[in-house]
């Protein structure tokens, strides 16, 4: 009988660890992150909600466009007026939790929905800059940053985790598509794949 | 001649320590490193590199960049074959090969010169005139005039090099790397903004090293700026290894970059105007400027006796450094009638004539220039007088003044004028965050040039915010350049656009039959219309019109700038979007299954749907049958995780989908799904689909696979700009639910199977239920609907178990005979069942068309409510949608096909009112046993059981279908509700 509670990645077999591209140090590492929940917060009473969240979760939601917040065991990015993806560990009934603790808000269990890759290294900025439209300068977008915008062609959420690291989000069914864009995009620098 | 034979021992940019070979036309040739393919065709003697366009006749080097009009040269061979490549602008290379273009079968005796003797045949508008009667000759013409034409050859291989595009923001864009260029950016870098300086050369024209040391400068060197569009974003195409043979291993060939800059400065310098005068187009005959070049950066002689014909000042200074490469100066031929003595002071024991014009050019073997004859010339009218002076020589360096390289300030939508005493086209008022300087702007003095480029780096980066270097006070009185335009007034042959052979006679013709605006004379004469945009040709044209118009230049006015200022390849614009990466795909959980099965795909907006599974010993249509009928008999399952899914929540959900939906949705309860249709605000059916209740504040909502994107705009518009007021939040969870239709009479036992803890029984899970279980740890939903009008279920599960559940549901019915069905069967299924999608919502339909008048709520209001009351949308003759069978029982009806009442009236596509209406789904029912098919005609439900007739206007087949009722399966639905 098959295990149906076995998580298959939308990139099962897509890619193998190795070096690749060009030669010398590699200019990133790519990996996919696995085993994070993520959840969509929709609200329309952005104040209760944020202390809601404050005191049930230890994350102050962000207020401002564009910007993160981390707390005690998630990372809140604002995508919207009263709109949030949270990343967090996964538990069961997640969805339920953030729901009861967050009322009028609507919540979403989007694990499933997306996948997030991890561009690391010295050439990252400049791999992104071949897909995405936004001044991605870290003068323009610093450490906490986080966008919507599309790589290739391709919607994604960006997240900047530090001068060179970035988790980017897109949609499950886009999954080789984007890898495909990243390898691509990467060969030049030459990539190590985690 | 062999050997580089005008090369000098000394001077110049090139590398004599890197010796490279190449070959032209086959022949074997030597250059140095920093050559580019002109220059080290000059240095080997070589002087005919083409055939012009029109006439062939033999044509050389006319200039040293941008401005190249001539030596269109088809680079390399096999799948990097590149045609129509600017000699002057191609970087040497060891192992470079390049042909001439426009010869047959060889330049040295090219068959189509012949045109040039018969040219009264070929005249202005020649292209136009063609297509006058007999018109059927124009097919004739055609062909040859494209044999004649040539201008190389694409390749027919795929492109092996890999481009890219980049992105990139800056405060300061500068454009051009001359002296004001490097002196801008130096400015604006020394204020700490983020600065781009964009080269086209593969190095600037001043080494600077402050420069290169500033982190937040990016020099971009092999860059040509091909477009300024809105928003201040420039395109940039920079050339990384088209220097060499081929690209290193993963290298980029080229990489287009979009800019995006808050300040522009644009120093793009100015281009040298050739004079019109006969037979100007020999070669031999070239720009000063590009003579002067190849002496002082090449240290290549363009000839050895040189006769320097201008009417300005700048050509004395280009005599001054031919003669110091060791060009014997036989004449400056200057057609003022009096110079300054500084200007004379340059010329030193230099003979010059002033008041005196070349009135014609001799020609030696391969057409090369081997003299000139001048006379002296009227000083008002230019007519030539007296007798004439021969001068033999085997280059003309010609100058008939500047023009300021405009085409990116004008592509910004900046207002140019024109400046008499430059006698050229500048710069005016920008539109844009924009400054032009140096040459680009008329300033040709250099010092003037350098602080032109400081202030604006300086003023564009303060006006940014930067604290930038103060302003530096420019030498003031300083006049500008004399150029006068002139051309010959008659004689020979006087080119004026030497790309596209037109003449300064041709521009005569044009004016005489009545073609005299700027852009009717540019399409008639196609003056300006070749790769080089007219660079070098569109000013004197302007003033060879002007003149015939008794105008002035400023009142003929000019022609639009247009993208890109030179030709980009294709490969560096489509960049990564080729082949398989053309466009993103998307795949559902169970994608790669359904790829190791040997399905066949297709495509539905992004997604890729498996169409069928290849059955051996069946034909694909045997499979598909196979796969449908099965579905009748047993049970089938199929992916469908495509469809859209939107989930719904708030305290106002039911209220948002109430307006949305036609459908009253008031009585659904917890549990529950129903059918629903939405709207366009103009009344015609939008989509359709499934509302689920899972909860009082929460619904799921479904739409078609292709509609998704729309359906979920189409909401988010509603919520965020109607209805602000409503508490509702919609999120898009198509991708987070993988989705399985499972079909037919075993689909209950089967999931019964599956899910052990599920009442399947009819009353405890009725048609249109919906149940949540959990399974293996897995959340599941279940929907008990239909599309195929089976017995039939649709289940969600987190995508990353779809997969699990999909090989479960055919392990566990293995017994049941379940088999997967691909969308062909899938929509054979529902064509049986009348069920519409695309091919009937073609938004020309309105609810009632379709038979859904009984589900319009009149209880409450709905988008599109009002207009679908239009008269047009409610009155009798409208198409509604009727099903249909071969009257014989057996003649497959025609795809797309028209419906008509007589088939024996003329074509329907003559006669549109004789049109009924159109087939809109076919197929074989092997269900029925015969052809079916969906179509909408004029009142159709009323006509059940007429025979009409299906024509298709594609293969002229005729069929004569009866109407009927668009529900061919169980139109009880006792299979549904069983």
């Amino acid at each position: 009988m098959v295990d149906l509670n076995l998580s298959r990645s939308a990139l099962d077999g897509v890619f193998t660890q190795g070096a690749f591209g060009a030669a010398g140090d590699p200019g990133v590492t790519l990996s996919e992150r696995r085993g994070g929940a993520l959840l969509d917060l929709s609200t329309g009473d952005i104040d209760a909600t944020r202390r809601a969240i404050a005191t049930q979760f230890g994350v102050d939601l962000p207020t401002k466009s564009g910007r993160t917040a981390t707390g005690d065991a998630c990372r809140a990015l604002w995508t919207g007026p009263g709109h949030w993806l949270i990343k967090t560990a996964p538990k069961p009934n997640l969805e339920r939790a953030w729901a009861d603790a967050a009322r009028n808000s609507a919540v979403n269990d989007v694990t499933h929905g997306r996948i997030v890759l991890r561009i690391k290294g010295p050439s990252a900025r400049d791999i992104l800059a071949k897909g995405c439209p936004l001044d991605l300068h870290p003068t323009a977008f610093p450490t906490g940053a986080c966008a919507q915008s599309l790589i290739g062609k391709i919607n994604v959420t960006i997240d900047c985790l530090d001068a060179d690291e970035f988790d980017i989000t897109t949609g499950r069914a886009y999954a080789k598509s984007l890898w495909a864009w990243m390898t691509g995009a990467a060969a030049e620098y030459g990539y190590r794949v985690e | 001649m062999t050997g580089q034979v005008f090369r000098n021992g000394a001077g110049g940019r090139i590398d004599r320590t890197v010796p490279l070979s190449f070959t032209f036309d086959g022949k074997n040739y030597q250059g140095f490193q920093g050559d580019t393919l002109a220059s080290a065709l000059l240095a080997n003697g070589v002087r005919v590199v083409g055939r012009s366009f029109k006439y062939h006749r033999p044509r050389g080097i006319l200039g040293a960049g941008f401005e190249e009009p001539n030596a269109l040269v088809q680079l390399g061979d096999g799948a990097r074959t590149e045609p129509n490549t600017q000699a002057t602008r191609v970087e040497l290379f060891d192992g470079l090969t390049a042909t001439s273009q426009n010869r047959w079968p060889s330049l040295q005796f090219d068959i189509s010169a012949i045109n040039g003797l018969f040219h009264r045949l070929l005249p202005a508008g020649f292209y136009y005139k063609t297509f006058m009667a007999p018109a059927n000759l124009w097919m004739t013409y055609e062909k040859i005039i494209r044999r004649a034409a040539g201008m190389g050859r694409a390749p027919t291989q795929m492109d092996p090099d890999i481009y890219a595009r980049r992105f990139a923001h800056c405060n300061v864009l500068v454009i051009g790397g001359g002296p004001a260029g490097v002196s801008a950016a130096l400015a604006a870098g020394q204020s700490g903004a983020r600065v781009i300086l964009a080269e086209d050369n593969p190095q600037l024209s001043v080494s600077e090293t402050e420069l290169a040391d500033m982190d937040n400068v990016t020099v971009l060197t092999r860059t040509m700026a091909a477009a300024y569009y809105d928003h201040n974003t420039l395109i940039l195409s920079e050339r990384i290894a088209d220097h060499k043979p081929a690209p290193a291993p993963f290298e980029t060939r080229q990489r287009m970059w979009k800019v995006r800059a808050q300040q522009v400065v644009l120093a793009t310098g100015a281009l040298e105007r050739p004079l019109v005068f006969p037979n100007n187009d020999r070669p031999g005959v070239m720009l000063a400027s590009a003579a002067q070049c190849y002496a002082a950066d090449f240290a290549v002689r363009a000839g050895n006796q040189a006769v320097v014909f201008t009417n300005n000042d700048s050509a004395y200074g280009a005599a001054r450094d031919m003669k110091a490469a060791g060009i014997d100066i036989a004449a400056i031929i200057d057609t003022r009638p009096e110079i300054s003595d500084s200007t004379r002071e340059l010329a030193t024991n230099t003979k010059v004539l002033t008041g005196h014009a070349i009135i014609d050019v001799a020609s030696g073997r391969g057409g090369a220039t081997r003299g000139v004859t001048l006379k002296a010339i009227h000083p008002d009218t230019g007519a030539p007088k007296g007798s004439p002076i021969d001068i033999a020589c085997d280059v003309v360096a010609m100058s008939g003044g500047w023009n300021p390289t405009i085409h990116l300030f004008s592509q910004s939508k900046g207002k140019i004028k024109y400046d008499g005493a430059r006698a050229a086209f500048v710069p005016g008022q920008s539109f844009q965050q924009e400054r032009s300087i140096g040459a680009a702007n008329g300033t040709f003095d250099h010092e003037a040039c350098i602080i032109e480029g400081h202030n604006a780096g300086a003023a564009a980066a303060r006006d940014v915010g930067f604290d930038a270097p103060d302003a530096r006070t420019s030498p003031s009185g300083i006049p500008p350049a004399a150029q006068p335009l002139w051309s010959a007034p008659t004689g020979a042959k006087r080119f004026v656009d030497f790309q596209n052979d037109v003449t300064a006679d041709d521009i005569g013709l044009a004016y005489r039959e009545g073609y005299q605006s700027v852009e009717h004379l540019k399409r008639y004469t196609t003056l300006g219309m070749g790769t080089d945009q007219g660079r070098t040709s569109n000013v004197n044209g302007l003033a060879i019109m002007a003149d015939h118009r008794r105008l002035d230049i400023p009142e003929v006015g000019t022609t639009t700038f247009r993208p890109p200022f030179s030709p980009i390849t294709l490969g560096g614009i489509a960049g990564w979007h080729t082949g398989q990466n053309f466009e993103a795909t998307r795949q559902s959980a169970m994608s790669a299954w359904h790829e190791a099965q040997g399905a066949t795909f297709s495509n539905a907006g992004l997604w890729r749907r498996p169409e069928y599974y290849p059955r051996t010993g069946m034909t694909p249509a045997e499979a598909v049958h196979h796969e449908a009928r099965h579905v009748r008999e047993k049970v089938g399952v199929v992916d469908v995780s495509t469809l859209g899914k939107i989930d719904v929540q708030g305290r106002d959900a039911l209220e948002f989908l109430s307006r949305v939906y036609i459908n009253n949705l008031t009585k659904l309860p917890v549990g529950k799904c129903r059918y629903g249709v939405m709207l366009r605000e103009d009344g015609f059916v939008f989509d359709d689909g499934t509302i689920t209740r899972l909860a009082e504040m929460r619904f799921l909502v479904t739409t078609t696979t292709t509609h998704a994107g729309p359906v979920m705009t189409h909401l988010e518009y509603l919520a965020q700009v109607q209805w602000p007021e409503l508490d509702v939040h919609l999120l898009s969870v198509s991708e987070d639910w993988a989705g399985i239709a499972i079909a037919g009479p075993n689909s209950r036992t089967l999931l019964s199977q599956l899910f052990q803890d599920v009442d399947f029984a009819n009353e405890a899970f009725p048609f249109m239920g919906y149940r949540e279980t959990n399974a293996g740890g897995v959340p599941v939903r279940l929907f008990r609907i239909s599309f195929s009008g089976e017995h039939a279920y649709e289940l969600n599960v987190p995508a990353d178990y779809g997969l699990n559940f999909w090989t479960a549901l055919l392990e566990t019915g293995a017994d049941l005979d379940v088999i997967p069905y691909g969308t062909e069967a899938m929509n054979i299924l529902r064509i049986e069942k009348g069920h519409v999608t695309g091919a009937e919502l073609n938004g020309r339909v309105t609810a009632d068309d379709l038979g859904f008048a009984g589900m319009m709520s009149k209880l409450k209001p709905f988008v599109g409510q009002v207009l679908a009351r239009r008269d047009a949308l409610t009155a009798k003759g409208r198409r509604q949608l009727v099903g249909l069978v071969p009257a014989d029982g057996e003649t497959p009806i025609p795809a797309g096909a028209q419906i008509l009442a007589d088939p024996d009236a003329p074509p329907p596509e003559f006669t549109p009112a004789a049109i009924l209406g159109e087939v809109t789904s076919n197929c074989y029912s092997p269900a029925l046993g015969h052809p079916i098919g969906l179509g909408l005609v004029e009142d159709g439900s009323d006509r059940h059981g007429d025979t009409l007739y299906a024509h298709s206007p594609i293969t002229s087949e005729t069929v004569a279908i009866t109407l009927t009722n668009p529900v061919f399966v169980d139109p009880a639905g006792g299979r549904l509700h069983g």
